[in-house]
């Protein structure tokens, strides 16, 4: 079971369990079906734009995973946001020459893949079952510093709830980055009917009070927004051995939580369901310069 | 009237009415504003294209003025210690940042100089930037980026931290997840 010893990795500012992947195990996870249509945006420069990444760079691969990860998105802007978004929190500037580089893919999944549903209750969910399972870990963890003291444990069983969650389980950990400047610079309704306008009045509406505070955009800037790579490449790699088999994570965009983007494990029965179907230059898509526009992005 | 004559009357405007610290840039800036109609659902992708070219213009020079402006390549030769050859040769070997407008002559950013020497990490940055666009360069020196919770990579190798500043380089405008 749990170790009786400190649940926490020593040494890492938001401290990570060391047996994460056993209680991953244990959980039942929420799953839902892949899309049968991905998008990923790719430089023209790779003849082949589906690249299941182990290089360690991004949030969910890692070079010691089991498997790679091929990042998407469910719509072309999406993708744009994830490509370009990092930079745009304060000057919103794309060189064109980028924009020319790169190609839209259209990915079609040919047969039913299951991902683990790391969006809004479901995130909570799986925060909540961290929270229990490290809870005990740290409970244990006390008794058995009690025991080994000879004191009473009454107190330390009477202060747990003083036991601090790992930081990337805080609501509003300290490093979190925001990504209210991005949505509310735009002032008309983007193309997933979101409208990152009304976030403006967000002290005056409750719904998004709780979006903000406890709600989908909270957790993912909890999780899924944290920096340190490490838990998220860790979480990653428990997934990937998980009973249930999940062949990726669904999970929302940083830059704006009502868009959505899958991150696919390279295992054998999603790298055969995976095809390319189209690709075309990213300059052609239809809707790119009003969507640069709605985000106040500069062209140069 | 033409489009020159009236880009001459601006220019004459901006000169004779333009307040004390006030750049023409920021002038034009609010003119650009104030053409673009208040529903943004309103804009055509055909004027919303123009809207944003209009804007990386301007962004463009603020890029170039940006923590202390550019010099030439003979000024960089002086300061390196180098021929204007050798300059040439750091800058196609895409070890130095150097931009320029149109078919005109390079300039080449001061903060990527510190002490007569290129600055540690700028190199090294330039090798894993997916694009060899000289402003793409630029954006990605000088943009805060939500994944360094508002810093900016310059930032990071001012502080001498060239190994995180390498690895945003190697994440840099690629589909992966931040």
């Amino acid at each position: 079971m749990f170790r009786t010893q400190s649940p926490w990795r020593a040494g890492t500012s938001d401290m990570v369990p060391t047996d994460l992947a056993r209680w991953i195990h244990a959980v039942r996870l929420p799953l839902v079906r892949l899309p049968e249509k991905l998008i990923r945006l790719s430089q023209r420069k790779f003849a082949d734009p589906i690249h299941w990444s182990q290089l360690g760079i991004h949030r969910f691969d890692s070079p010691g995973a089991r498997y790679g990860v091929l990042y998407t998105s469910n719509r072309v802007e999406t993708a744009v946001l994830e490509v370009f978004g990092d930079q745009w929190i304060k000057d919103r500037q794309v060189s064109s020459i980028d924009l020319k580089s790169y190609e839209v893919c259209e990915i079609e999944v040919r047969r039913s893949l299951q991902v683990l549903d790391a969006t809004g209750k479901n995130l909570n969910r799986l925060g909540w079952c961290t929270k229990s399972v490290t809870g005990i870990a740290a409970l244990r963890s006390k008794r058995a510093t009690g025991k080994a003291r000879r004191g009473s444990i009454s107190e330390l069983i009477r202060d747990r709830g003083a036991t601090q969650p790992p930081a990337h389980f805080h609501r509003n950990p300290t490093g979190c980055v925001s990504f209210g400047p991005l949505l509310c610079r735009s002032s008309v309704e983007d193309h997933s009917g979101y409208s990152p306008s009304s976030l403006r009045a967000s002290c005056q509406n409750t719904q998004q009070r709780r979006y903000t505070r406890h709600g989908l955009g909270a957790l993912d800037a909890n999780f899924f927004a944290t920096t340190e790579y490490a838990i998220t490449q860790e979480w990653a790699n428990a997934l990937m051995t998980h009973p249930q088999a999940p062949v990726g994570i669904r999970y929302n965009s940083r830059k704006n939580p009502r868009r959505i983007n899958y991150a696919v494990f390279g295992l054998a029965v999603a790298k055969s369901a995976v095809q390319l179907v189209k690709r075309y230059p990213l300059l052609d898509y239809s809707r790119l310069f009003g969507f640069l526009f709605q985000y106040d992005v500069e062209v140069l | 009237m033409t489009v020159a004559g009236i880009v001459n009357e601006i220019h004459a405007i901006i000169a004779q009415k333009k307040p004390k610290g006030t750049s023409e840039y920021a002038i034009l800036a609010r003119a650009i504003d104030s053409f673009i109609p208040q529903s943004k659902a309103r804009v055509d992708e055909e004027k919303a294209r123009e809207i944003v070219l209009a804007r990386g213009a301007l962004a463009r020079k603020r890029l170039e003025k940006a923590e202390g402006g550019a010099i030439a390549a003979e000024d960089v030769a002086d300061l390196l210690g180098l021929s204007r050859q050798g300059v040439d040769y750091l800058r196609k070997t895409e070890r130095i940042v150097a931009w320029r407008v149109g078919t005109g002559k390079w300039h080449y950013p001061l903060w990527q100089f510190h002490a007569g020497r290129v600055r540690r990490g700028i190199s090294e940055c330039l090798k894993d930037l997916p694009s060899d666009d000289p402003w793409s360069h630029m954006i990605f020196f000088l943009s805060p980026r939500e994944s360094l919770s508002g810093r900016r990579p310059l930032d990071l190798i001012l502080s001498g931290d060239v190994s995180n500043a390498i690895a945003v380089a190697r994440r840099h405008q690629r589909h992966g997840a931040y």
